[in-house]
C-alpha cells in the first residue's frame, strides 16, 4: 500500500468527521465514514432514513465506481446466494423477507446517481443475488479524491434472524445499510491489479470493510432499550412516544444496534472501558458470569495481544425469542448466547462471550478479509478463546467445568478436527464459500486452532505471544492477509531463536496452514535384550556414548525404543524414556524419517517411553499410541467397566418396577 | 397396626426368600458380565501397551476416550446393540424371576424349594410381563398427560400463568407414583395366589386394593420408596470412589455387589410387605 496519501487521508478524515470524540487520536486511516439518521418502524419492520457517506481514494488509480454491500437483499428471495448455499428460504410470509432499497442517491455535487446503479455478482454470477451494488460515479475518482454520497434508503428487516432481523418486538439490526466495500490497489493483499474487493453475502463469513467513523441517530419507540456499537452521545424524548438516541463510533468496521423493550442493563468498568451488558430478565443470575467472562477476555487480550483501544463496549445476551441473533460480533457490540436455565458447570455463555469479544481483535482491529482468509478471524480467535477459557476456568475445564469431569476448550477444538472424516480434504486457504464437504467450520475454526496450538508447542508460549503482539502492532487497523501472519511469525521466531527452528518457519506452515496431511507419531515398541557383561565404554549403532560407569560382572542390557511416523506431517518431537531405576532421558527427534530408534546399553532396562510427553503437538491425531509401556496399567479400564456393571445392575431394578 | 405388621412380615418373608434372591443376583451378574467382559477386552486391546491409561487415572479424560473412538467406533455400534440387548435380556430376567420371588414370598417358609422358585417363575412369566408392561404404559401415559401437556400448552400460549399449573401437575404425578407401584405389586401377589390366567382381573384387584386400605398401603409404599431411594443415594456416594490399585478395585467390586444385594433385599421387603397386606 502507498504511504504518501496517508497524510492527505488523515487531513480529510479529520475534516470530515469533526474532532475526536471516542478515542484520543485516530486509530485507522478512516478512508470511509458514515453519518446516518434513521427511524425504526415497528409495524412495517423497517429502518429507513438518510445517510451521508464518504470514501477517499488513497490509491494511485482512477476509480470510476463505488461498490457497496447491500446485504439485507440476501433475504429478498430464496434464490439469493445466501439461500442457494444454505438451502431454505427467508420464510413463508411477506413479513419474513428482508431487503434494502435505495430511494435516492446523489453525489457531493448533487449529481443524481440513481440511474448509475446496478447489482453485480462478482463471486458467482448468480443474477438473482442483489447483495453487491455498483454505482458508476459522475466523474471518476482521481487519487486523493473524496467521493461523497447522499443516500436515502429503506431497510426491511427479515424475521428469522440470521445474524440480523426481528423476532416479535426484538430487533437486532446488523448488515443493514448500504456499506462501501474495500478498494484494493495493486499489491495490497492478493490484488494484482487495483479493484474493489466487495463480496456477495454468503452463508459463511461476514466482514471485510474499512475502519470507519459512524455518527448514527436512531429514532425508536420510547419503551425500547437500545444498545449499539457506538458511544452514546445523547438521548432525548420526542413527541408521540418516541425517542432519539445518538451514537458515535470510531475506527470500527461495521455498525450494528439492537432494540427490545425487555432488556435489563448491567454496567461495569474494566480499566478505561465502560462495559454495558443487555440481557433478558430471566437471566439475571447469569449477569456475573457474563461480566466476569468479558473482563477475563479483556485482561488476557490486553496482556498478550494488545490493548482494547475503545472506551466503550456493549454486549448482549439475546432473549430466547431472539436466540438467532446470538453469537455475532460487531467489534464494540457483540452478542453472546445462552439459555434461561444453564448449569454453572456448562460454560457455554462464557465461551460465546469470550469468542465474540475476541473478534474485536481478529477482524475488528486486525481487519482481515473474512471471505478470503476465514481462518484468520475464526481460527486465530478460536485459538485465543480456548487459551482464555482454559486459563481462567481450569486447564481441563474450559468448556465443561463439573467437579467430576471436565472438557477443555483445547480438547474440544482438537477433537472436532481429529474426529472429522474430512480432515484431509483441503487446507486453510479456500475462500469461505469454497470449502468442500461443509468443512468450512472444522477447517477455519478447529483445524486452525489445533495447528496454532501446535505452533505454540513448538516455539513456546512466550514466542507465540510475541508473534501476536507484533502482528497487532504492525497490522492493527489494517488488512492483513495470510502471508502477513506467516512473515511476522518468521521474523519473530528468528529474532528470538536464531536458526534453532531453521531458516524460517515455512516448513511448519507448508504442512499445516497450506497442507492437508495429518500428524501421528507412535512409540512402536520397547525391547530390553540382555548382552554379555563387559567393561569400559560402549558405542551404539547410532554412535552414542553410553554408560561408561559399568563394571565387569554387571548385567548389561541393549535397550531400544522404536518410533514410527504414521502421518504425512513431520514435526520435531521430544521423546521421554523412563528406565526401571526411575532415571529419565529426554531425546529430540526431527520427526522426519518414517522409523527411528533410540538405543541404550547399560544395567538399566527401559520401563516405558513416550513421544511428545508434554502434549505439545496438539494436532497429533492419536494420543493413545504416543506411549508404550511394558506393564500397562489396566486399573482405569477395569474400574470403568466395573462401574458400568454396577450401574446396569441398579438401573434394571428400577426399570422392572 | 396393619402397617407395622406389613413391615415386619415383609422382613420375615425376605429372610425366607434369601435363596431365590441369591439366584437372582448371580444370574443378573452373569448376564451383565457377558457384555462387560468383551467390552473390557476391546478397550484393553485397543489401548494395548499405551501409557495413556495413566491420563485417565485422575478421572474423566475426553481426549483419551475420543482418540479411542476411530478404532473402537466400529465395535461401538455393535457394543451399543450389545448394551441394548443386554438391557432387554436383563429386563426379561428380572420380570421372569419376579414370579418366583413373589411365590416364595407368598410361601413364606424357610423350607421353600428352589424347584418351585423356577417353576412358578416360568408359570407366571407371561402374566407378569404383560402386567408390568401395562403398568409401565399407564405411568408413561399419565406422566405424559401431567408433565408433557402443560409444557406444550405453556409453549403455545407464551404466557407466564401456566408454569404454576405445570408445577402442580408435576407434584400430582410424583405423588401418584406410589399408587402405580402398589397396583403392580398387588396385581403380582394376586397372580401368585390365583394363577396366571386372569391378568386384567389381577390389575383390577390392584386398583381395588389400594382403595380399600388406602392409608396404610400408601404410607407403606412411600416409606419403602424413601428407604430404597435413600439407600441408592448412599450407595452411589459410597461407590463413587476411584481405587487406583487392583486390590482397591476388588474391594470396590465386592462392595458394589454387597450393596446391590441389599438393594435386592429392600425390594423383596417391599414385595413381601404388600404380600402380607394382601393376606390381611
Ligand atoms: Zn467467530
Amino acid at each position: 500500500m502507498k504511504r504518501i496519501p496517508l497524510v492527505l487521508v488523515l487531513f480529510f478524515a479529520v475534516l470530515i468527521s469533526d474532532a475526536q470524540i471516542v478515542v484520543e487520536k485516530p486509530l485507522s486511516n478512516r478512508i470511509t465514514g458514515y453519518n446516518m439518521d434513521v427511524e425504526l418502524d415497528t409495524e412495517a419492520k423497517t429502518v429507513s432514513g438518510f445517510m451521508k457517506a464518504y470514501w477517499v481514494n488513497i490509491s494511485d488509480d482512477i476509480v470510476p465506481d463505488i461498490r457497496m454491500h447491500m446485504y439485507l437483499n440476501a433475504f429478498r428471495s430464496n434464490k439469493s446466494t445466501l439461500y442457494s448455499e444454505s438451502g431454505g428460504s427467508p420464510g413463508s410470509r411477506e413479513i419474513d423477507y428482508g431487503w434494502v432499497d435505495i430511494v435516492s442517491i446523489y453525489d457531493g455535487d448533487n449529481n443524481d446517481l440513481f440511474d448509475n446503479m446496478k447489482y453485480i455478482q462478482p463471486d458467482d454470477q448468480n443474477d438473482d443475488d442483489m447483495t453487491v451494488l455498483q454505482v458508476m460515479l459522475h466523474k471518476a475518482a482521481r487519487p486523493g479524491d473524496t467521493v461523497r454520497l447522499n443516500i436515502e434508503f429503506i431497510s426491511k428487516l427479515p424475521s428469522s434472524i440470521r445474524r440480523t432481523g426481528f423476532s416479535g418486538d426484538f430487533y437486532f439490526v446488523a448488515q443493514w445499510f448500504p456499506k462501501i466495500g474495500v478498494y484494493e490497489p495493486a499489491g495490497m493483499r492478493y490484488a494484482k491489479v487495483g479493484g474493489w474487493n466487495c463480496h456477495q453475502f454468503h452463508r459463511h463469513s461476514e466482514f471485510y470493510a474499512n475502519h470507519s467513523v459512524y455518527d448514527v441517530s436512531i429514532t425508536v419507540p420510547d419503551e425500547f432499550v437500545v444498545g449499539s456499537g457506538g458511544m452514546l452521545i445523547s438521548e432525548e424524548t420526542l413527541e408521540d412516544g418516541k425517542k432519539l438516541v445518538v451514537y458515535r463510533a470510531e475506527d470500527i468496521v461495521d455498525f450494528a444496534w439492537t432494540a427490545w423493550p425487555g432488556y435489563l442493563v448491567a454496567e461495569d468498568k474494566w480499566e478505561h472501558i465502560n462495559i454495558r451488558f443487555l440481557y433478558p430478565p430471566e437471566r439475571e443470575k447469569q449477569v456475573d458470569r457474563q461480566l466476569t467472562a468479558v473482563k477475563n477476555a479483556l485482561e488476557y487480550f490486553s496482556e498478550r495481544v494488545g490493548p482494547f483501544p475503545w472506551p466503550h463496549l456493549t454486549f448482549v445476551d439475546p432473549p430466547t425469542i431472539g436466540a438467532g441473533a446470538g453469537g455475532m460480533e460487531y467489534t464494540t457490540i457483540f452478542t453472546s448466547a445462552s439459555a434461561d436455565k444453564i448449569p454453572e458447570f456448562v460454560l457455554l455463555p462464557e465461551m460465546v462471550t469470550v469468542h465474540e469479544f475476541g473478534h474485536a481483535y481478529f477482524m475488528g482491529i486486525l481487519a482481515s478479509n473474512e471471505f478470503e482468509d476465514p481462518w484468520i478471524d475464526e481460527g486465530m480467535n478460536s485459538y485465543w478463546e480456548s487459551r482464555i477459557m482454559d486459563h481462567y476456568y481450569g486447564p481441563d475445564k474450559g468448556i465443561i467445568n463439573h467437579k467430576d469431569f471436565g472438557i477443555s476448550d483445547r480438547s474440544y477444538s482438537r477433537l472436532s478436527y481429529v474426529l472429522s472424516d474430512d480432515k484431509k480434504v483441503t487446507d486453510n486457504t479456500p475462500f469461505s464459500w469454497n470449502y468442500p464437504h461443509s468443512t468450512y467450520g472444522m477447517m477455519s475454526y478447529q483445524k486452525a486452532t489445533t495447528w496454532l496450538y501446535t505452533l505454540q508447542g513448538i516455539i513456546g508460549e512466550a514466542t507465540i505471544d510475541e508473534v501476536f503482539k507484533t502482528f497487532y502492532r504492525e497490522w492493527g487497523f489494517k488488512h492483513p492477509a495470510t502471508y502477513d501472519f506467516v512473515d511476522i511469525t518468521n521474523k519473530v521466531v528468528t529474532e528470538m531463536h536464531g536458526d534453532r527452528f531453521g531458516e524460517d518457519m515455512n516448513w511448519f506452515f507448508d504442512q499445516t496452514l497450506y497442507g492437508t496431511g495429518v500428524c501421528d507419531y507412535k512409540v512402536d515398541g520397547i525391547s530390553n535384550r540382555k548382552v554379555r557383561s563387559f567393561k569400559g565404554i560402549m558405542k551404539s549403532d547410532t554412535g552414542m556414548v553410553l554408560h561408561a560407569d559399568t563394571t565387569a560382572g554387571d548385567t548389561i542390557y541393549h535397550s531400544v525404543v522404536r518410533l514410527q511416523r504414521l502421518g504425512e506431517v513431520r514435526l520435531p518431537v521430544d521423546i521421554l524414556v523412563h528406565f526401571e531405576s526411575g532415571k529419565e532421558v529426554t531425546e529430540q527427534w526431527d520427526g522426519k524419517a518414517t522409523y527411528k530408534n533410540f538405543e541404550y546399553y547399560g544395567p538399566d532396562k527401559i520401563a516405558w517411553a513416550a513421544v511428545d510427553p508434554d502434549f505439545k503437538i496438539t494436532m497429533d491425531i492419536n494420543l493413545i499410541n504416543n506411549s508404550y509401556t511394558l506393564e500397562p496399567d489396566k486399573v482405569p479400564i477395569k474400574r470403568f467397566v466395573r462401574k458400568f456393571v454396577t450401574l446396569m445392575q441398579f438401573l434394571i431394578l428400577s426399570v422392572t418396577l | 397396626m396393619k402397617l407395622v405388621k406389613a413391615f415386619s412380615s415383609g422382613l420375615v418373608r425376605t429372610k425366607h426368600s434369601i435363596k431365590p434372591l441369591i439366584i437372582i443376583w448371580i444370574i443378573n451378574l452373569l448376564a451383565i458380565s457377558l457384555v462387560a467382559g468383551p467390552f473390557r477386552k476391546l478397550i484393553t486391546t485397543t489401548v494395548g501397551n499405551s501409557n495413556a491409561t495413566q491420563m485417565i487415572r485422575e478421572g474423566f479424560y475426553i481426549d483419551f476416550w475420543a482418540d479411542l473412538g476411530p478404532v473402537v467406533l466400529p465395535a461401538i455400534s455393535s457394543l451399543a446393540t450389545g448394551i441394548f440387548l443386554l438391557f432387554a435380556i436383563l429386563f426379561f430376567i428380572n420380570v421372569f424371576f419376579a414370579g418366583g420371588l413373589f411365590d416364595s414370598l407368598w410361601a413364606n417358609s424357610c423350607r421353600y424349594r428352589i424347584g418351585n422358585f423356577f417353576k412358578s417363575s416360568a408359570k407366571l412369566f407371561f402374566a407378569y410381563l404383560l402386567a408390568t408392561l401395562l403398568v409401565m404404559l399407564m405411568i408413561l401415559f399419565f406422566g405424559g398427560l401431567l408433565i408433557g401437556v402443560p409444557i406444550i400448552i405453556a409453549r403455545a400460549s407464551e404466557g407466564d400463568g401456566l408454569p404454576v399449573i405445570a408445577k402442580i401437575t408435576r407434584i400430582i404425578f410424583i405423588l401418584s407414583l406410589p399408587l402405580f407401584l402398589l397396583v403392580i405389586d398387588y396385581a403380582r401377589v394376586w397372580l401368585a395366589a390365583n394363577g396366571p390366567a386372569k391378568i386384567f382381573r389381577a390389575i383390577g384387584y390392584g386398583f381395588k386394593a389400594i382403595f380399600t386400605g388406602f392409608f396404610s398401603s400408601y404410607i407403606f409404599m412411600v416409606v419403602m420408596i424413601a428407604i430404597q431411594g435413600g439407600f441408592v443415594f448412599l450407595a452411589s456416594k459410597v461407590l463413587n470412589f476411584s481405587p487406583q490399585t487392583g486390590g482397591g478395585l476388588f474391594l470396590l467390586f465386592l462392595l458394589s455387589q454387597v450393596l446391590f444385594f441389599i438393594r435386592l433385599m429392600l425390594r423383596a421387603w417391599r414385595y413381601g410387605g404388600v404380600t402380607a397386606m394382601y393376606m390381611m
